[in-house]
């Protein structure tokens, strides 16, 4: 085991002035938007790594790692439909410019202004399942990294799970979205520098003729090819592209850095910027997947998620683990304080407030906020012991934030950019495009007994693409069906042209 | 055994984590300097105004 007292003493020093800069923070944060969008005083630097920080987790590395160890080469087509879907939203503005323009300071805001008061509680309650079951597995597969990185095997990842909330949950609640914006930089800092060591380490290990060889011999040519490998194919390039597309337009934790840019136009470049950076960050655990593959082959379940952690834990030196391992609580902790503060948000402002018809004062919503930020940080531990996932973790990724982004693409595009959409087809669009998603999920469970003519419904690419066709389809219908009776509101004039 | 698809998908992932480490690093200098323009600019003289009456 290379996990030694070195790595353990640049872990510590590394956790402990983290939560010190986290908590330092706090005394900055006095009002509502200086928790939330941290005053909109976020910078195209500040911005762009902060936000790169928060879409590499350690859950990222685990997902794309295992894709990588499952479907070889091939999975790196996810990597380019990442930088093409994220780029595609910088150079456009698609969505992230009208938001801000708008002044909200969460996405379902904006179903109150452009539609009505119910259309954001049902927007902000989908928005919340989806968000929460996609983060569901979170806990899960960083305590499984985090476990065999340090050798321990699969005997610490309960343990882990706890302790690494602890730590998030008190920066989270305390800080708010200033103390994460500081903490992310210093943690992307750590993160891009352990990646680099690590893949430098994890390819001195293995030949590219190793690897090649172990690709074909466990693969054979789907290992290399997407179209034709059957876990991925023509359905899964479209389900990812418009799933990306949408996440890169509406996912709250990544949208908050537009919403937080001190100008929309900074906005629009912190995206650009970091799309450069997101077909590596799929790219680069894939192939330390595909090292695990080489290394170790033939692995299936969570044996096979582990697979990529147990090599890293082998091929790096003693102190380059600790590095990493400090830089993956850090991107864990990032991903963890943005998620959180997220989905505790929306429920609170977007759903619980309303609930109350603007009684609430702002230090109210701010504790209420903090009150979920604990509840969700429980409901990840006992999700991540005891759910089974229906398929590889980045389909189950997909898929729970697909019960929120396919109809909250339709509903917040047309939206934006289609006067005729109304309240009808805003409900149409969420509620379809929900559909299909949380018909897998559940039909999932009951696999083993639906008959062989139902077995399309529980095919993740198809239930992810469907969702998108379902919302836009409940959009179009929905509005145009109750153009009378349901006038559109127009907010032309509130998408005042600030640069 | 046919090495090409290695090669094609080998010179994908080298520019992409070519992209990846230089805007990493790229965002590394320029967000520490935003760093310290919001520590220096606003939040400093924000604790200074705070303390006398703390």
């Amino acid at each position: 085991m290379n996990f030694t007292w070195i790595d353990w003493t640049i872990i510590i020093v590394y956790l402990c002035g983290t939560a010190g800069i986290g908590l330092y923070a706090k005394r900055f944060v006095d009002d509502l938007s200086g928790y939330l969008v941290a005053g909109r005083r976020i910078r195209v630097g500040l911005g762009t790594s902060t936000l790169i920080a928060t879409e590499l987790g350690t859950v990222t590395i685990m997902y794309m790692g295992q894709n990588g160890y499952q479907n070889g080469f091939a999975a790196m087509v996810v990597g380019i439909i990442l930088l093409i879907a994220y780029m595609l939203v910088g150079r456009s503005g698609f969505i992230i410019e009208g938001l801000r323009q708008l002044r909200v300071m969460t996405i379902p805001e904006f179903y109150e202004l452009r539609y009505s008061r119910t259309v954001r509680i049902l927007g902000g309650l989908l928005l919340f399942a989806g968000g929460t079951l996609n983060m569901g597995v979170f806990l899960k597969l960083d305590g499984i990294f985090l476990s065999h990185a340090m050798g321990f095997g699969d005997s610490a990842v309960a343990v882990i799970m706890v302790a690494m909330l602890l730590v998030v949950g008190l920066y989270t609640m305390f800080g708010g979205m200033l103390s994460v914006v500081f903490t992310d930089y210093m943690q992307f800092t750590v993160m891009t520098f352990g990646m680099l060591l690590a893949t430098i380490f994890a390819f001195r290990a293995v030949s590219l003729h190793q690897i090649a060889q172990a690709v074909i011999t466990s693969l054979g040519s789907s290992g290399f090819n997407p179209f034709t490998n059957d876990n991925l194919g023509w359905t899964f390039v479209f389900w990812m592209l418009l799933s990306n597309f949408a996440a890169a337009s509406l996912w709250a934790p990544s949208v908050a850095r537009a919403l937080s840019a001190e100008s929309p136009k900074t906005g629009k470049r912190v995206f650009t910027i970091s799309s450069l950076t997101f077909a590596g960050r799929a790219m680069i655990p894939m192939f330390w997947g595909i090292i695990a593959l080489t290394l170790y082959p033939g692995l299936t379940g969570d044996n096979a998620m582990a697979a990529m952690p147990r090599m890293l834990s082998t091929v790096l030196p003693t102190g380059v683990l600790g590095l990493l391992i400090a830089g993956m609580l850090a991107a864990s902790m990032s991903t963890y304080s943005s998620y959180l503060l997220a989905w505790a948000s929306v429920i609170t402002r977007d759903v619980i407030a309303l609930l109350f018809n603007g009684r609430l004062s702002e230090r109210a919503v701010m504790n209420i906020t903090r009150v979920w930020v604990i509840l969700i940080g429980l409901y990840l531990v006992l999700f991540g012991l005891l759910y089974t996932l229906p398929d590889i973790a980045l389909k189950y990724i997909y898929i729970t934030g697909n019960i929120y982004t396919a109809g909250a693409l339709s509903a917040i595009g047309f939206g934006l950019y289609w006067r005729k959409a109304n309240n009808c087809g805003a409900y149409a669009a969420l509620v379809t495009g929900a559909a299909a998603p949380v018909a897998f999920l559940v039909l999932s469970s009951v696999k083993s007994t639906l008959p062989p003519s139902l077995a399309w419904l529980v095919n993740s690419n198809f239930s992810g693409f469907a969702s998108f066709a379902l919302g836009a389809t409940g959009m179009v219908v929905g509005s145009l069906l109750t153009q009378k009776r349901n006038p559109p509101k127009d907010i032309s004039h509130l998408l005042a042209k600030e640069r | 055994m046919n090495m090409t698809p290695v090669y094609i998908w080998m010179a994908i992932f080298l520019v992409a984590a070519a992209l990846f480490w230089g805007t990493s690093i790229w965002a590394v200098i320029r967000g520490g300097r935003d760093v310290w323009e919001i520590i220096s600019s606003e939040v400093v003289p924000k604790v200074k105004k705070k303390k006398p009456g703390a």
